[in-house]
């Protein structure tokens, strides 16, 4: 059983060291790359077991600038038809082709914390515009971020706060800034929201871009979770930021998101990740280095204990295959299986977990997996299956299923099962094909729908 | 049912050997070896041309030059075939090239038989000497290939008339003097070889309808074919191309005349040209006016006397078009032309069109208002270095109309402008969109109402929004009115139809022009885009985007301009449409 509030938190946060029962090899750095990313190809798996597995995670926080130039340059492109459905395309081809799937990764984990769907705001540059904001402040400082996503205003368009006139504050930004995005449920009062949406009259729209209107704001005092003040500008989410909650909601999010769905984490266990939140200024890199160089990672608490996202699903797939898409049909198939990108469900983002599995998206993710493998326009390493499997040295039918095995899935897959898909690559019809049948069949599996 | 098999065959007959009979006098021309029930003929006189000129056709130059091409020669698939056709040659002692113009020196011509729906290819070499010998290589090298792969030879001979027949399946070969026939046929076959053995029996060149069709064809075509409409009309054949009805207002309004004169037409005639600067297709059908009904007056004029304006020319022109349609009589008519679905949605648009201008009768009041006289024109649009432009770039375009009463309608055009200009200002407000604002120009008698976007203080206004490539404009000039997508186009209009004192073109009914090259020009101004949708679209690298995007480029640019011109005269109405290529540059692909 995976009982996380028994766990020894001075153990759990200690940095992992191989050992001969928990060795640094090939399917834990798989393990790594699935959770701090979207899977890996054979090749990087290779070079990183070579690597110390301490050394590997901070290269992956460390984004290259280079990238993030190229990706607005193509975005700017793609914002020029300004169709909010081609950011979701745009985003799953920036996913499958990142240098720093990291960054990607945790810009997809605030786009759930802070939710915001083209659905209602239909502004693709502000969307766009969010997103970059998202990804700026992924792995660096939470704080800017809140104080930038109050300002945002597809975020502020979402939550119907183009207009807070004193007269009539509005609340809703004020209750999903505590709820949702930094403390939590049960951590200020009803009287909290509406002191608090009184600091917020004034900030407004105007033509799709920020403005406070001085006339608007409530100038009066305030008192907010059990701080009085006038509040100028943003000093009432700096006192946000400052109470206890704030570090351990972000921390226990942090901790659900890289180690296991469920169960929740104790608060001992919660605490040493929140404390580095708070000490460090709330630098979230540094929290989540923490988490993925630590015991508990690299522990059976974590190994299979998530169930995989479409994201993840899909993403994962090619990444591991060294695959290119049709980026537009991809995101479209996202949205189906209810992940679509920029279109979260509601202002809670995506619930994730065991909500992703029911008896109908079941179907629909095998479905998507198996048109994503013989789409003609699906690429693995440049070319097709047959001739990508022949590059990384598979030479038998037994050799192509154990290496797409080692590469996609996180749990051995029982012999039986293992033989079935040898058995379809078998069959007769072109290696391709059947190769594309075996990965169609793989995504029906159990064992493939974790990570 | 007949079967699309002659490629496949022309090969078969290549496979078989053939003693050849004691020949009757050989045929003149091609259509000499067909019967006279024959519903579609097509001949190519010069192979042995055609083939120099494509091989040495500077379109394959330039795209030989293309590094897509180049690629694609040196794929593994394509070494193969190469290969293959090598040891092809070696065994036959000739290049494919020789073979295909000595095979057929003569021509070849294809036809399709009506009461035996059988399909026949008739080949003519240079002299009889040279079937018999290519055959025999051929039969030589099938024959081994089966020896070689274990498989019996799936070749059957037979005879006919003293003639030896080859079959595979229901492919049929025979020798007939200097020329081979190929048909999936027997019941063909056997016709054409009693013909051509007993110089009896009506052949299709005696048709007076093929005679009639010879007349109408351009004498120097490269191809050229001939339909019997009123037989496939008859037969049953291709129903809804013949009952006049399109239930389609575009498709009525562009071929709504071309319908008409199907339903009632004997036959059609095809021709295509094919030079080092241009290929030219020509498609002729004799015409009656009295054919055309009452409903369809609007599409060709009374008495189909109508007749369409000159082209309009302007710098950047991408594509002029001018027409002659009675577009108030269309929709009015519609009730005749239309299933009551499309009509109840005519009915809806009109209601709605007539609360837009006004409460004036839309069909009868204001497009009653224009004459039937239509000049369309679109060009590309240059945005100057410092002035704000769209991060997508789209042509402009204009509509360049005569007004019946351009005193009475002048007024009420401006007016309802000026309506349309507030509306799309609320809606976009609406929706947060940049809003219009109107200006009016007037020198002389010409006048200009333009709306324009005007960005924001701290817009980039090197990638505005797609809106920015509009400003939309109405001028009057005289007795004409331009409704432009933009004021410089609109403006370029006013000047140039100011003094235009050119009437209608007869016999043209509607005449296009299409500047290839600046089409090309617009999507080069657009090439970032069209990189990042391949991108999404493929999952290409952007490399392999631009590269895909740049070949396309590339071979759009081998085009230079087409047309298209559909004539109405002296009986007959005519469809010419041609391409033409650009210079070859030699030292491009060098």
């Amino acid at each position: 059983m995976n009982n996380l509030k028994s766990l020894d938190p001075k153990w759990a946060w200690s940095p992992y060291r191989p050992t001969a029962d928990r060795p640094w090899d090939q399917p834990m750095a798989a393990h790594l790359f699935r959770r701090a990313g979207f899977g890996a190809s054979l090749g990087q798996l290779k070079t990183a077991v070579e690597q110390d597995p301490l050394e590997v995670v901070g290269e992956m926080l460390n984004p290259v600038d280079l990238q993030q130039t190229t990706q607005s340059e193509f975005a700017e492109a793609v914002l020029a038809g300004g169709d909010p459905k081609q950011l979701g395309a745009w985003w799953v081809y920036v996913m499958l082709q990142t240098p720093t799937p990291l960054l990607e990764k945790m810009t997809l984990f605030w786009h759930s914390h802070f939710a915001t769907s083209a659905d209602k705001v239909t502004d693709a540059r502000a969307m766009y515009a969010q997103n970059a904001l998202l990804r700026a402040h992924a792995i660096g400082d939470f704080r800017p971020l809140v104080h930038g996503i109050s300002r945002d205003p597809a975020m502020l368009i979402y939550l119907d706060s183009s207009t807070n006139r004193k007269a009539h504050p509005n609340e809703n930004f004020a209750r999903e800034l505590m709820e949702l995005f930094c403390l939590g449920e049960g951590h200020y009062s009803e009287r909290d929201v509406k002191e608090l949406a009184r600091c917020f009259t004034g900030w407004e729209l105007r033509r799709e871009k920020f403005r406070f209107n001085r006339y608007q704001h409530d100038t009066g005092e305030k008192t907010v979770l059990g701080k009085t003040g006038r509040f100028q500008e943003g000093e009432v989410i700096d006192h946000i930021l400052d109470q206890r909650a704030a570090p351990e909601f972000i921390a226990r999010k942090l901790i659900a998101y890289f180690i296991a769905d469920e169960p929740e984490p104790s608060e001992q266990l919660v605490a040493p990740i929140a404390s580095r939140l708070r000490e460090s200024s709330w630098n979230v890199g540094d929290a989540v280095q923490h988490i993925l160089q630590s015991n508990l990672f690299f522990s059976p608490h974590a190994f299979a204990r998530k169930v995989r996202s479409p994201v993840d699903l899909t993403i994962g797939l090619l990444r591991s295959l060294e695959g290119s898409t049709n980026a537009t049909q991809l995101a479209g198939s996202l949205q189906e299986l209810g992940q679509g990108l920029f279109f979260p469900p509601n202002v809670k983002g995506w619930d994730g977990g065991r909500t992703w599995i029911n008896s109908s998206t079941l179907l629909g993710r095998a479905n998507v997996i198996g048109r994503l493998v013989s789409d003609p326009k699906t690429r693995f390493g440049g070319g097709d299956l047959e001739t990508y499997f022949g590059q990384l040295g598979a030479e038998s039918n037994e050799q192509i299923v154990d290496i797409l095995l080692s590469l996609t899935v996180a749990v051995p897959v029982p012999d039986a099962v293992k033989r079935q898909l040898v058995e379809v690559v078998s069959r007769p019809g072109t290696r391709n094909a059947r190769i594309a049948e075996a990965i169609h069949a793989l995504g029906t599996l159990p064992e493939f729908q974790i990570a | 049912m007949v079967e699309a098999r002659i490629l496949p065959l022309a090969v078969l007959v290549l496979i078989v050997s053939l003693p050849l009979a004691t020949p009757a006098a050989e045929p003149q021309t091609a259509a000499d070896y067909f019967p006279e029930t024959v519903v579609l003929f097509a001949e190519l006189p010069d192979p042995a041309g055609l083939l120099d000129l494509a091989l040495d056709h500077p379109v394959r130059h330039k795209l030989e030059s293309l590094d897509a091409v180049r690629d694609a020669y040196e794929t593994p698939q394509f070494l193969q075939f190469k290969a293959v056709v090598a040891a092809v040659e070696a065994q036959l002692g000739q290049t494919w090239v020789k073979l295909i113009k000595s095979a057929t020196a003569g021509g070849i011509a294809v036809a399709i038989d009506a009461p035996t729906q059988g399909a026949a290819v008739v080949l003519t070499a240079k002299d009889e000497q040279t079937p018999k010998e290519l055959i025999e290589s051929f039969a030589r090298m099938a024959s081994a290939d089966a020896s070689a792969n274990n498989k019996p030879n799936q070749i059957e001979t037979g005879e006919y008339r003293g003639l030896t027949v080859y079959r595979v399946d229901q492919a049929r070969a025979i020798v007939l003097g200097k020329s081979m026939l190929v048909t999936n046929k027997a019941e063909l076959g056997q016709r054409i070889v009693d013909m051509y053995v007993d110089k009896a029996g009506k052949t299709l060149s005696q048709s007076k309808l093929f005679k009639q069709a010879q007349k109408l064809a351009p004498t120097d075509a490269t191809v050229w074919g001939y339909v019997d409409i009123a037989a496939i009309r008859q037969s049953g054949l291709a129903k809804e191309l013949f009952t006049g009805r399109s239930d389609n207002p575009v498709l009525e309004f562009l071929v709504g005349g071309i319908l008409a004169n199907l339903k009632e037409t004997t036959l059609a005639t095809f021709a295509m040209s094919l030079t080092e600067e241009r290929l030219s297709v020509d498609v002729a059908a004799p015409h009656d006016p009295t054919w055309i009904s009452e409903e369809r007056d609007y599409f060709f004029g009374p008495a189909g006397k109508g007749s369409a304006p000159p082209l309009l020319h302007v710098d950047g022109e991408l594509l002029s078009l001018a027409t002659y349609r009675d577009v108030s009589q269309m929709w009015l008519r519609a009730g005749d032309l239309f299933s009551e679905d499309v009509n109840d949605g005519l009915a809806q648009a009109e209601s709605n069109l007539t609360t837009f201008f006004s409460g004036k009768d839309f069909g009868e009041d204001i497009l009653g208002a224009v004459s039937p006289q239509i000049q369309l024109i679109v060009s590309r649009q240059e945005f100057a270095e410092d002035a704000p432009k769209p991060a997508i770039k789209l042509p402009a375009f204009a509509l360049a109309l005569r007004l019946k009463d351009a005193e009475t309608m002048r007024p009420e055009l401006r007016r309802t402008f000026q309506n349309l200009i507030g509306f799309l200002n609320v809606i976009g407000a609406m929706n947060g969109q940049p809003q219009l604002d109107l200006d009016m120009d007037k020198e002389g008698d010409k006048q200009l109402i333009a709306a324009a976007y005007l960005p924001e203080k701290d817009a980039d206004t090197a990638r505005l929004p797609i809106n920015f490539n509009f400003s939309p404009s109405i001028g009057f000039v005289q007795d004409r009115v331009v409704v432009s997508s933009t004021k410089s186009l609109a403006s370029d209009l006013l000047n140039l139809i100011g003094g235009d004192t050119s009437k209608a073109t007869p016999p043209t009914n509607t005449d296009v022009r299409a500047d290839l090259a600046g089409v090309s020009q617009i999507l080069e101004d657009n090439r970032g885009q069209l990189v990042a949708q391949n991108m999404l679209s493929e999952g290409h690298t952007k490399e392999e985007a631009e590269m895909e995007i740049d070949t396309l480029l590339d071979i759009l640019k081998t085009a230079q301009t087409a047309s298209l011109r559909l004539t109405n005269q002296d009986g007959e109405l005519r469809l010419a449409v041609e391409l033409t290529f650009a210079p070859h540059d030699s030292s491009a692909s060098q």
